[in-house]
């Protein structure tokens, strides 16, 4: 009985996310599928399908925007995270904690319209807006993470001669890797529904889509810029979590 | 060999020295057990060895080199560690664990998993078995089993151990405890050991130091601290069963007499044979191994089954031992055997008298 609902509790683990993928695939390669879909839900629509510009371009947009400012966020995120659980840093630990709480408060479309002007319209400052919010839940996994390393650990650790660099490469970054890439996870997922935003500075992406529609009162429009980009969300949420399984989980010295 | 000079470690929010002007040495091949009260500085001063906490004053010398003429890691990497908590690195196999300080020495992979085996092995566990596991598949005993593997993996000469048994319940403790003891008289390396349990002292100590608030109150081989405290203190830390303790530091390999033995096929028909002697008879069968006692004192000088314990009890064990069972049966020797249980002597009361009588402080 639980062998049985664990093995169908796995299938479904894996059926959604593949499915969810199949039907990613196909409306990006033949937006007409998706067409026949919106047709069907909105009859009275006037236009289905946005043709200024493919959906496969959007989406290339899309993801160029929500990788480069979660590379960078991860890069400063990790890098920041790790100096501050250092000696010489944990007396920034409070200061840091604030101020990316503070940034985390301020509406995204303020943030935009804030940086506009200094970074012109487009790409640039949707990037910077999404690479600040993504600070945060980076940031808090990667302390988090390298302060949940047991204090015994770090003392066997060091008392056998590693060096602080050793202590950190071989003991706190795989201990805490899972942590950290679940954050990494949630800004991620987090900034591909964020990053629709984008398209009030003209940066592209399925945010033009969904703006095309709140301008034209297109209900088929909304609904299909918001359709893909949730599997988008999804699909990259169940890409990371594979990616996650790889590391050393603390939750498993529990399972035993 | 590791020698203290006068060193005193005050930590930077504390006005009362940890450690307060420490001198001893203890001689190579020794097990040191450094005892006392919490707080009394013995686990600073273990962590002083290997730098882990940094001496105030003063000098430490480990094979007659001052442990300041080595870097810190390097000096880590030549002293093995071993800690309550063990602190096995979650993340990596028992085998990968073993081999972290020869992996930081540099040694080749081949050879890494070839001592990794081999001290499995050492430590009692079998390498199949146990090489692929992760630390939370381990029970606590077996988790220290390889925490004591991986100290001894790089050959050190010294291995600091801090209540590296406490956490293991008493049962497996005591298993553990005379494991390695062998294991630390085959490789003949120093261990300075901490513990507040005098009892695990007493087993397991050449040499005895006695700290309270970070001085040494008295240093001497464990069946010296029991029978001559130095001070009020002293005598009230080891306990007014101080001379029932102190047998525990006396083998029975050292006080083993001759036995008078009786086939059991001499025996009369209604289990006796007349025996009006003081001293307890053996009873043996063919095989030598023991099946009863006659004692004129007792059961009409028939024959008394012996309870299994107390056919087991051989030269490794101590005077203590050997005494509790002869207040258990009431009888004044008990039998002593080989590893194959075949009877090889005895161990007596009036020994042990001796044994109290000459030297201990009242």
């Amino acid at each position: 009985m639980g062998k049985g609902r664990s093995i169908l509790h796995r299938g479904l683990q894996y059926v959604v996310p593949l499915l969810a993928l199949l039907f990613w695939v196909i409306i990006i390669y033949n937006p007409h599928f998706l067409e026949q879909l919106l047709k069907a839900l909105f009859p009275n629509a006037v236009e289905h399908l946005y043709e200024r510009r493919p959906l496969a371009l959007l989406f290339v947009d899309h993801l160029l925007m929500v990788s480069i400012s979660c590379l960078l966020a991860t890069l400063i995120g990790v890098l920041l995270g790790i100096f501050l659980t250092r000696g010489a840093g944990k007396d920034f630990l409070p200061l840091f904690r604030n101020v990316t709480s503070l940034l985390q408060t301020f509406p995204p479309v303020a943030v935009l319209v804030l940086v506009a002007p200094f970074l012109g319209f487009g790409v640039e400052p949707t990037i910077l807006a999404l690479f600040l919010f993504s600070i945060l839940p980076i940031l808090n996994n990667t302390i988090s993470g390298i302060r949940s390393v047991p204090p015994p650990i770090i003392d066997a650790s060091l008392g056998m001669g590693m060096t602080p660099a050793q202590l950190l490469m071989r003991v706190e970054l795989p201990v805490a890797a899972r942590v950290i890439s679940a954050g990494i996870r949630t800004a991620m997922v987090i900034n591909i529904g964020t990053a629709t935003i984008g398209a009030v500075v003209g940066a592209g992406g399925f945010g033009v889509i969904i703006i095309a529609g709140l301008v034209r009162n297109n209900s088929a429009f909304i609904f299909s810029g918001a359709i893909v980009t949730a599997l988008m969300a999804l699909i990259a949420n169940w890409f990371f979590l594979q990616l996650e399984k790889s590391f050393y989980s603390p939750r498993e010295r529990h399972e035993n | 060999m590791i020698e203290f000079k006068n060193v005193t470690k005050i930590f930077p929010e504390s006005e009362r020295p940890a450690v307060d002007n420490l001198n001893f040495k203890a001689e190579s091949g020794e097990l040191c057990v450094l005892i006392g009260p919490s707080g009394c500085g013995k686990t600073t001063t273990l962590r002083m060895v290997n730098r882990m906490a940094e001496a105030t004053s003063g000098q430490i010398l480990v094979n007659g080199e001052d442990i300041r003429s080595y870097a810190k890691e390097q000096l880590r990497r030549s002293i093995g560690y071993v800690i309550q908590s063990v602190g096995l690195l979650p993340h990596l196999q028992v085998n990968e664990n073993i081999s972290l300080v020869p992996k930081l020495l540099g040694w080749e992979k081949k050879r890494r998993n070839q001592r990794a085996d081999e001290l499995l092995t050492m430590v009692g566990l079998n390498p199949a078995e146990y090489r692929e596991k992760y630390a939370h598949e381990l029970s606590g005993g077996e988790a220290q089993r390889v925490g004591v593997a991986r100290a001894l993996a790089a050959k050190p000469k010294l291995l600091l151990m801090d209540e590296p048994f406490g956490a293991v319940d008493p049962l497996r403790r005591e298993t553990l405890q005379k494991e390695f003891l062998e294991l630390q008289h085959t490789l003949g390396i120093s261990v300075l050991f901490v513990t507040h349990d005098l009892d695990e002292a007493i087993r397991l100590a050449d040499k005895i130091v006695l700290m309270s608030y970070g001085k040494i109150v008295q240093s001497d081989r464990p069946e010296q601290l029991l029978a001559h405290p130095a001070n009020e203190f002293v005598r009230q830390f080891i306990g007014a069963d101080r001379a029932l303790k102190r047998l525990g530091c006396f083998k029975i390999s050292d006080h083993l007499k001759k036995s008078y033995v009786l086939q059991h096929s001499e025996l009369g028909k209604n289990g006796t044979i007349g025996h009006k002697g003081t001293r307890p008879l053996w009873v043996v069968d063919r095989r030598n191994q023991l099946v009863g006692l006659i004692d004129s004192q007792s059961n009409n000088g028939a024959m008394i089954d012996f309870p299994t314990e107390y056919r087991q009890l051989n030269v490794q064990h101590t005077l203590k031992e050997a005494l509790s069972r002869m207040l258990g049966m009431g009888i004044s020797a008990v039998p002593v055997v080989d590893a194959q249980l075949q009877l090889i002597g005895e161990v007596r009361l009036s020994d042990i008298e001796k044994i109290n009588q000459s030297g201990i402080d009242l």
